[in-house]
C-alpha cells in the first residue's frame, strides 16, 4: 500500500515537472486581451460564450478571460496596478474606486444615453454597465399553494406590505415552513423596503442634504424591526449569522427577498419544493434598487485600441442580447431584449419598470462622492437594532452621523 | 492506573471523533446534490449518493493543471525548506560562536512579525527579481521558516558532541558529518516538518494570490475560491474540490507518519 502511495506521490513529482515545463515552453503571437472578471462560470459563463464568439470571428486579437474569486478581486486589480501590469478589461461591480485610471469611451459609438445606469464620471463615459440586477422576491409556491394564498404577479395584484405580513403568517400557520421571510443581510435589501416606505437618503431638490430623518424611514425601520420581534424572520439571518439564501432552500421559509442573481442557481439546486418569483409589497413608494457589474477598461496596458473596438463590438444588440441571454442578465442597455432559460425575469423587468427614481438618485448622489464612503453603516445599525442595542431612532442617528462623518459638502435636511 | 488508562482511552477516542467528524461530514456531504445539501431535517449520509459533483469539479476549471502548480510549488518549498532548516538548526546548535547566538535571537525575533506586515517588502523584493507571476514566487519567499529551523535546532542540541567529535578524529569534514551523520538521525524531525511544510506550501493561499497573475499558474486554493461568488457559492462543486485537494495532503500523512516514532540517538556513541 505505501510502495503505491509512494509511486503516486513520485508520478505527482514528474507530472508537475512536466506540466510546468510544457506551461512555460508554450509563446503566444498574437496579440491577447484579457478580461479579469469574477462569477462567469457561477452564472452561466455568458462571458465565455461571447469570448468565444469573438476568437472564432475575429483574427486581429484574441481575448482571453482571467475569471478569479469576486473577494480577491480589489487585492488583485490593486496588486497588478502596484506592478503596472493591469488587465486590458475588467468586469466588476467596482468603479469609482478606479475611475482615475479607467479609459474614457467617448470615441466609440457608445453613449451615456445607450445605458440604464450611470456610468459618466466628470463628463467622460468611464465605463460601461454589463447588467443589471434588481431586488425581488422569491416565494415558495409549493407552501403558497398548500396554504391556498396567492401572490402577486402583476401590478394589480401587489401587496401591501400589512397585506403581505398577513398572507406569509397564514403560509406559516398552515404548512411546515417556519418562517414568513428571510432577507439577506445586506444593505441594498434593507434600503429596498425603506425606499417603499418612502425613505429618502438624500434630498431629491438637494442633494447635499440628508434627508434619511423622517417619519417614512422611521415608520420602515420599525416594520421591519417589528419583523424580527415577532419571529416572522429569524435574527440569525437578520444578523448574517445564518445565511438566507441556505434557509430559503430548506423549504421551511416562505418568501425570500433578494434579486434576479439567484434564480440560475435555484433553478438548478431546489428541486424539493416549487418556488417562483413575486412582485414586492409596497407601502407608499414601489420601488427596487438597481445593481450590477461595469464593464471598463484600464488606461496605460497597451491595449487600449482593442479594448474599445472589443467594447464597442461586445455591445452590438446581437451580441449584447447572447451574453444576457446566456447568463440570465437584466439588459443595462436600452432596447436590447433577451431570451432568458430561468423563469421569473420578467417579474424583475416589472420591478425595475415600476421603481420610483429615488433608489436611483441616491446613487449618483453616492457616484458624486468619489472617494467617499459610509460602507455599510446602514447594515451595522440595523444589525445593532436587531440585537436590541438600538431602536428606530437609534439607526436613523447611526447613519445619518456615518453620512456626515464620511461624506464632505452634505449636512442634514 | 488501569482505570485512569481506560479513561485517557476513552477520552482520546471522544476527541478523536469530535474532531474527525467535521472532515466525514465534508466527505459524506460531497456525494449529494445541491437540493439534499440544504434539505431538513438535515440528512447525514446522502440519500442518492453520485460522483457528479467530482465530475464537475474536475471539469469545471483546468484542476489538473492546478494541481500541477500546486504540486510543483509544494514539493520544490518542503525540499528546500527542509534542507535550508536542517543546515540552519545544525549551524545554530553545534558551532559555538558569539555571533551565531545573536543571529539566533534576531531569527527568532521575527517570529514576533506576522507574515502579512512583511508581505509588501517582500513582494517588491520578488518584483524586482523578475519573479512576479512566476511559480518561484510562491516558493522563494516561503522556505525560509523560523519554525523549521527551531525544530532543528531543538533537535540537534540534544545530539551529544562527542559523537561529532567522534566523527572529526576520524576525518570526517563538517559536510560529511552532516550529511552521513546527522540528517540520519533526524530523520522524524524532517518528516515532521515534511508533512508540515507540504500542508502549509499545499494550502497556501496569500502568495500565489498576490503574487500570480495568468490563469495558467493559479493554484488549486486559487481555483477553489472562485467557486464562492459575490452571491452565490456552488456548494456541491465547492465540497467535492475540497475533498479532491486533501487527498494530497493524506497521502504524505500516510506515507511519513511512522518515520516519527522510529530514532535511536545513542547508537553511534560507545560509552
Amino acid at each position: 500500500m505505501k510502495k503505491v502511495l509512494a509511486l503516486l506521490l513520485c508520478l505527482m513529482v514528474s507530472f508537475s515537472v512536466f506540466a510546468n515545463g510544457a506551461s512555460e515552453s508554450s509563446k503566444k503571437e498574437v496579440k491577447t486581451l484579457e478580461i479579469l472578471l469574477s462569477d462567469d462560470t457561477l452564472e452561466g459563463g455568458a462571458m465565455a460564450a461571447i469570448v468565444d464568439k469573438w476568437n472564432s470571428t475575429n483574427d486581429n486579437f484574441k481575448v482571453e478571460i482571467n475569471e478569479i474569486a469576486y473577494g480577491d478581486m480589489k487585492t488583485q486589480i490593486m496588486n497588478r496596478a502596484s506592478v503596472n501590469e493591469l488587465p486590458a478589461l475588467v468586469k466588476t461591480t467596482e468603479m469609482d474606486a478606479y475611475a482615475d485610471f479607467l479609459l474614457p469611451l467617448d470615441d466609440k459609438s457608445l453613449k451615456q444615453s445607450d445605458f440604464l445606469r450611470d456610468v459618466t464620471r466628470d463628463g467622460k463615459l468611464l465605463a460601461t454597465p454589463i447588467n443589471s440586477t434588481a431586488v425581488g422576491m422569491l416565494v415558495n409556491k409549493s407552501a403558497f399553494d398548500q396554504a391556498g394564498v396567492s401572490y402577486p404577479t402583476t401590478e394589480e395584484e401587489r401587496w401591501t406590505w400589512d397585506e403581505f405580513i398577513e398572507a406569509v403568517n397564514t403560509v406559516v400557520e398552515k404548512t411546515d415552513c417556519e418562517y414568513g421571510i428571510v432577507i439577506d443581510h445586506s444593505a441594498q435589501r434593507i434600503s429596498t423596503l425603506l425606499y417603499q416606505f418612502g425613505m429618502q437618503i438624500f434630498d431629491p431638490n438637494d442633494a447635499s442634504k440628508i434627508a434619511f430623518d423622517s417619519p417614512q424611514t422611521k415608520e420602515g425601520l420599525e416594520f421591519l424591526l417589528d419583523i424580527y420581534k415577532k419571529d416572522i424572520s429569524p435574527a440569525s439571518v437578520g444578523l448574517g449569522a445564518e445565511n438566507a439564501q441556505s434557509t430559503y432552500k430548506t423549504g421551511k421559509v416562505a418568501v425570500h427577498m433578494s434579486g434576479n442573481w439567484v434564480l440560475n442557481d435555484y433553478s438548478n439546486n431546489i428541486t424539493n419544493f416549487e418556488w417562483d418569483p413575486a412582485l414586492m409589497p409596497y407601502k407608499t413608494d414601489k420601488a427596487t434598487c438597481l445593481g450590477g457589474n461595469y464593464l471598463y477598461a484600464f488606461d496605460g496596458t497597451g491595449c487600449e485600441e482593442e479594448a474599445k473596438e472589443f467594447i464597442e463590438w461586445f455591445y452590438k444588440d446581437e451580441n449584447y442580447s447572447l451574453y444576457c441571454s446566456n447568463g440570465n442578465y437584466l439588459p443595462s442597455k436600452i432596447g436590447v431584449d433577451a431570451t432568458y432559460t430561468v423563469k421569473g425575469m420578467d417579474i424583475f423587468n416589472m420591478e425595475l419598470n415600476a421603481t420610483s427614481a429615488q433608489p436611483s438618485f441616491d446613487d449618483s448622489v453616492k457616484n458624486s462622492h468619489p472617494g467617499e464612503s459610509y460602507g455599510n453603516a446602514l447594515r451595522d445599525a440595523v444589525d445593532k437594532a436587531i440585537a436590541g442595542e438600538l431602536d428606530a431612532d437609534g439607526v436613523i442617528d447611526y447613519f445619518t452621523n456615518s453620512i456626515l462623518e464620511n461624506y464632505t459638502n452634505v449636512s442634514l435636511k | 492506573m488501569k482505570s485512569n488508562n481506560k479513561l485517557n482511552g476513552f477520552l482520546g477516542i471522544l476527541f478523536s471523533l469530535l474532531w474527525v467528524f467535521p472532515v466525514f461530514w465534508l466527505v459524506v456531504s460531497s456525494f449529494k446534490n445541491g437540493t439534499e445539501l440544504f434539505s431538513y431535517p438535515m440528512t447525514l449520509f446522502p440519500n442518492n449518493p453520485s460522483f457528479d459533483n467530482y465530475v464537475v469539479a474536475l471539469f469545471r476549471f483546468d484542476f489538473i493543471r492546478y494541481t500541477a502548480n500546486t504540486a510543483f510549488i509544494t514539493i520544490i518549498a518542503t525540499v528546500i525548506t527542509l534542507i535550508m532548516s536542517s543546515m540552519c538548526g545544525f549551524a545554530l546548535a553545534k558551532y559555538k560562536y558569539i555571533w551565531l547566538k545573536v543571529l539566533f535571537i534576531c531569527l527568532l525575533a521575527t517570529t514576533m512579525l506576522p507574515t502579512e506586515v512583511i508581505m509588501r517588502p517582500s513582494f517588491t523584493v520578488i518584483y524586482k527579481l523578475g519573479l512576479y507571476n512566476s511559480l518561484w514566487a510562491c516558493i522563494i519567499p516561503t522556505v525560509g521558516t523560523m519554525t523549521g529551523v527551531f525544530l532543528m535546532r531543538q533537535f540537534f542540541t540534544s545530539i551529544p558532541n562527542e559523537l561529532l567529535e567522534a566523527a572529526r578524529i576520524d576525518g570526517a569534514n563538517e559536510g560529511r558529518i552532516f550529511v552521513s551523520l546527522m540528517l540520519p538521525l533526524c530523520k522524524s524531525q524532517l518528516a515532521i516538518l515534511g508533512i508540515f511544510s507540504f500542508r502549509w506550501r499545499w494550502n497556501d493561499f496569500i502568495w500565489p494570490l498576490i503574487s500570480l497573475r495568468s490563469p495558467d499558474k493559479y493554484t488549486l486554493q486559487i481555483a477553489l475560491r472562485t467557486l464562492s461568488g459575490a452571491e452565490a457559492v456552488d456548494w456541491t462543486t465547492l465540497l467535492a474540490a475540497s475533498v479532491l485537494t486533501m487527498i494530497p495532503v493524506l497521502i504524505v500523512f500516510i506515507l511519513f507518519n511512522r518515520q516519527i516514532m522510529s530514532t535511536n540517538v545513542s547508537s553511534g556513541v560507545k560509552g
